[in-house]
């Protein structure tokens, strides 16, 4: 509403109608005006002709022609009585009765006169008479003076003559006066109605002037209403409003805006809103702004620019302004309206919001940097403590002594599991978990996981009960993760129950698609308010729960991490005093193809005992001494020969001068790390080549395993190391599944390198697409019937992709029945070939996991 | 502002008068030819008795005015020449009162002397450059400038427009 320009415009469509009935009214009355004057004209000429018809003169002229024949007859007539000098006044008199005659006959005013047939015969008479006496009269006296007689005589006949002639013009003009004064009152008569007209055109004249006073008072009202309005709204508006004109002079500014500015109304009105307000560095683009727009002709602003915008106070301090401009027409000008509203305290709380916030998140950020540092760096002296205990276990000991390594192994081993919740609950925070979703039998799982906790269960007085009779028989999903989160629970309820009973179920809930994981324990239970807190990272509750349990407090925030990434919930129920339910739900899930999911946590992997190989020849590179003397000391315990490297350099150096049987490379080495160090190994022609490489690293992460896989590393230790992980792996040192896989993912890497990862991929499609031919073509009737040299050169074919490949058994394998079937050794030949399907099968696997794992990093 | 005496006016009168040969002695001459013009009654001059008497010469000499107009006695527009009444007033001292003209048929008029200004009314002696005879209205005439002066389109003005006029009476109110 207050923005509406509407408001500043009249309504053209009433006004346009009472234009037209004013001028309509005026003229009617223009009309009757001129009708007026025009009647009125009429009727001066009409009592003018009047007046001049009456005029006495007139009849003057007419009656003094008979007076003037009088006149001239009494001369005549005395002349002739008495004596002859009388004759001038004869001839004086004749002259002027002349005069008369002829003024009669010539004279304007009786040209209506001279048209009367009698009138006309008069004057002829008079004319004649005249006529006939004019040479007398101008002739000598005595001619004159003998006429008199006759004249005196026709004189007197004449008298009738002029009488006749005054009657004819009294008659006449009579007359005609009567038909001017008729045509007079006519046109009086016209007149009055014309003026009667006039009055009326006057009075609706008069009505419509009324009529429109009083709507233009109403619509004034009307208007004064909504200016008293918009008035109140502008006064009142939280929001500064100013508007302009099109210079951008201010021709309103509201209280608000004085407030705002500090400038009163008076200070402000007619100024330069740019000069007023924008502070110096930005009037210029101000200006230019207000132009454009003006110039472009544009139409008033559609709707409401919205822009933030530095202004200044008076005082001269800056205010961030939320300006909101619209455009309207007032009085047929453009004139712009802003609404302003300051928001420099908003944008500053903002400010404050976002700064709080960042550092609040640096400060997060620096707890889980802190955390994943602190733990590494506190697993690689772990590594050593137990390392070493492990060691001396294996030394003759007293049984006071192994009571005591025992204690200690347990503390270092709790400290261990402590740092590996801190690393895996900083590494979910990162969002570097990745799940590896297997067949599971949830059932089997749960009722393993309670027959492994039983002992320690028991130790604390408790029972523990499993029911899985109605657990659905198989489940998809990473089955470490949900072990490690039920191992969790099960934990906490054994924590905090005393003498008690611990009932772990499973079953499934068809609606949700779910299946569900229940630990139930009668333990002390938790406070109805804490239930939402136990699942916050570092949430041990409180003092008494910290005497009855130890912890960091994080096992139920892993869970929870753990259970959201694996889709699910995860909750409890609680009664203090009574007990806990820890619910877990899971999706079923789906199978997956099964993929060679590298073990990213070795700390839960049961330990399987190997025996001990012994005999080979090992390189250890190392750079810390305390790890080198552990790993030096088990793998001479398990009958190794050890050599050492200090670092990686010296390690590829070693390792290009001798031969090895297997190499324990440590990853994170100062200068040339571990990865660097193998692909050089395996990079350069040297004994070692293909020799298996073993990676010894605190922190193995899922895209770790990928890279390291890709350098050529064959397996991958975490530590602590184990003897029992030491051993397993050397185990495989001399299989030829290891060294095949660790060449033909170097060789990937190297080919990848060169010609892309996609035409890499082909070429090896190719060359196994060739083998499979190979193998099935040896395995088909036909192949006992086909040439050695044939058969030879068939085989030496393959033998060469397999050496570019590097898969060596194959090409070994190759090269044995390569030779069998030049020499025509059968029995060599069928060893050969049985060699060569065992070597492919191998080979064939091999390659679809290293492409696999590889095309996926 | 000076005070209105007489003797002011007098003089103001006096410095009117036209420079004309008629006035180098101070008098009216005699007239030589016939007299066409009789003026009696409250006059500063004469030459005959207590009448100031004109031939045409003499009316001649007062200067002569022309003029073109129309008049409701004659047909079509004519120059009229003559000498004006308000010489005419000015020579024989009139400068107020009322002049009883009459005419030779006994047609007789008042005028008054206020109507001899300037661009008024004129003796006239000549129609076209003719000599006017009595039968057309001569020998004077007194016709006002009608055409150019709407002023003069009355009823009172044509009925002073008299002609065969004789003889002027002047009377001072």
């Amino acid at each position: 509403m207050a923005g509406d320009p509407n408001i500043f415009r009249p309504r053209p469509r009433l006004r346009g109608l009472g234009a037209l009935v004013l001028a309509a009214a005026l003229g009617a009355l223009l009309l009757s005006v001129l009708a007026v004057s025009f009647f009125a004209s009429s009727v001066q000429r009409e009592v003018d002709a009047l007046a001049v018809a009456n005029s006495d003169t007139t009849q003057w002229t007419l009656v003094q022609a008979e007076v003037e024949l009088m006149a001239l007859l009494v001369a005549a007539h005395q002349a002739h009585e008495t004596a002859a000098d009388e004759l001038a006044e004869v001839r004086k008199r004749f002259d002027v009765l002349y005069s008369r005659v002829q003024l009669i006959e010539e004279s304007r005013q009786f040209a209506d006169l001279r048209e009367e047939p009698a009138v006309a015969r008069n004057i002829a008479t008079l004319k004649g008479f005249l006529d006939r006496y004019t040479a007398v009269v101008d002739g000598p006296d005595p001619g004159l003076f003998a006429s008199l007689p006759v004249m005196v005589t026709d004189l007197n006949r004449l008298r009738a003559t002029a009488r006749d002639f005054s009657l004819l013009g009294v008659r006449f003009y009579a007359e005609d006066s009567d038909r001017k004064r008729t045509a007079v009152a006519t046109m009086l008569t016209r007149i009055g109605h014309v003026t009667l007209a006039l009055v009326l055109a006057l009075l609706s004249g008069i009505a419509v002037l009324l009529w429109l006073y009083r709507r233009s008072i109403r619509s004034e009202r009307a208007a004064a209403e909504a200016r008293d309005r918009l008035e109140e709204v502008i006064a009142t508006s939280l929001d500064g409003i100013i508007a302009t004109d099109a210079e951008g002079r201010i021709i309103e500014y509201n209280s608000a805006a004085e407030r705002l500015f500090g400038y009163t109304r008076a200070e402000a009105m007619g100024r330069d809103m740019g000069e007023l307000v924008i502070p110096e560095p930005m009037r210029a683009a101000h200006a230019a702004g207000l132009k454009r727009h003006r110039l472009s002709g544009q139409k008033p602003l559609a709707g409401r620019l919205l822009e933030r915008l530095e202004a200044q106070r008076k005082d001269g301090t800056k205010c961030l302004l939320e300006i909101s401009l619209s455009s309207g027409t007032y009085d047929g000008k453009h004139i712009y309206v802003s609404f302003l509203r300051d928001i420099t305290d908003r944008v500053a709380a903002e400010e404050e919001l976002i700064r709080t916030r960042d550092s609040a998140l640096a400060g997060e950020r620096a707890k889980a940097g802190l955390l994943a540092v602190m733990s590494h760096e506190m697993r690689t002296p772990l590594n050593g403590i137990l390392g070493t205990i492990e060691l001396l276990q294996h030394t003759r000991l007293s049984a006071r002594q192994e009571r005591l390594l025992t204690a200690m192994k347990t503390s270092a081993g709790l400290l261990l599991h402590h740092v590996n919740g801190v690393l895996s609950m900083s590494r979910a925070e990162a969002g570097q978990l990745e799940l590896v979703t297997t067949e599971i039998d949830p059932g089997a799982l749960v009722q393993e996981l309670v027959d492994s906790q039983r002992p320690a269960i028991e130790a604390q007085g408790n029972r523990v009960r499993c029911d899985v009779r109605t657990a659905p028989r198989q489940i998809w999903g990473d089955a470490l993760r949900l072990r490690q989160v039920i191992l969790n629970l099960v934990g906490n309820a054994n924590k905090f129950t005393r003498n008690g009973e611990i009932l772990v179920d499973c079953d499934m809930i068809p609606e949700r698609n779910e299946v569900e994981f229940r630990v139930t324990d009668t333990g002390i239970g938790i406070e109805e308010r804490d239930l939402d807190r136990i699942f916050e990272e570092f949430r041990t509750l409180d003092t008494s729960y910290s005497r009855q349990a130890e912890g960091t407090g994080l096992g139920l925030a892993i869970a929870r991490r753990l259970v959201t990434a694996m889709g699910g919930e995860i909750g409890v129920a609680s009664e203090p005093g009574e007990g806990s339910l820890f619910w877990v739900r899971l999706p079923v899930g789906a199978p997956v193809s099964p993929a060679a999911g590298p073990d990213a946590d070795g700390a839960i992997r049961p330990e399987v005992q190997v025996p001990a190989l012994g005999g080979l020849r090992v390189l250890l590179v190392e750079d810390n001494p305390i790890n080198r003397l552990v790993a030096r000391e088990m793998l001479h315990a398990a009958g190794h020969e050890v050599v050492e490297a200090v670092d990686g350099r010296e390690g590829v150096r070693i390792a290009a001068a001798e031969r090895f049987d297997a190499i324990l490379m440590d990853i994170s080495m100062p200068e040339m790390d571990g990865v660097a160090a193998t692909r050089t190994i395996r990079g350069q022609e040297g004994p070692n080549r293909a020799a298996p490489i073993i990676a010894l690293t605190a922190h193995a992460l899922p895209e770790d395993t990928g890279r390291f896989l890709a350098a050529g590393i064959t397996e991958t230790l975490v530590k602590p190391l184990s003897m029992a992980a030491l051993q397993r792996a050397l185990t495989g040192a001399g299989d030829f599944a290891a060294e095949s896989r660790a060449v033909i993912a170097s060789t990937f890497c190297d080919l990848s390198a060169k010609l892309g990862q996609e035409k890499a991929a082909r070429l090896i499609e190719r060359f196994t697409a060739e083998a499979e031919a190979l193998v099935a073509r040896t395995m088909a009737p036909e192949w006992a019937a086909t040439p050695p040299v044939e058969k030879a050169e068939a085989v030496h074919r393959l033998a060469g992709s397999a050496a570019v490949l590097g898969a060596g058994q194959l090409r070994r394998a190759l090269q044995d029945l390569e030779t069998a079937c030049r020499r025509g050794d059968a029995g060599a030949e069928a060893r050969g070939l049985a060699e060569l399907a065992a070597a492919w099968t191998l080979t064939q696997t091999e390659i679809r996991s290293c492409l696999e794992i590889l095309t996926r990093a | 502002m000076f005070a209105w005496r007489p003797a002011t006016a007098a003089a103001l009168v006096l410095s009117w008068i036209p420079t004309a040969p008629i006035l180098a002695n101070g008098s009216l001459p005699q007239p030589r030819g016939e007299i066409i013009l009789t003026v009696t009654g409250d006059i500063a001059r004469t030459n005959r008795g207590d009448s100031a008497v004109f031939d045409l010469a003499m009316l001649r000499d007062l200067g002569e005015v022309r003029f073109r107009t129309s008049t409701p006695w004659t047909d079509g527009v004519h120059e009229y020449a003559g000498v004006s009444l308000h010489d005419l007033a000015s020579i024989l001292g009139v400068s107020q009162g009322t002049l009883t003209a009459t005419a030779l048929n006994d047609y007789a008029a008042e005028i008054p002397v206020s109507d001899a200004v300037e661009g008024g009314p004129i003796l006239a002696y000549m129609q076209d450059g003719d000599e006017m005879s009595v039968r057309e209205k001569g020998p004077l005439w007194l016709v006002y400038p009608y055409d150019q002066n709407e002023a003069y389109q009355t009823d009172v003005v044509f009925s002073r427009s008299i002609w065969q006029l004789h003889q002027i009476h002047v009377s001072v109110d």
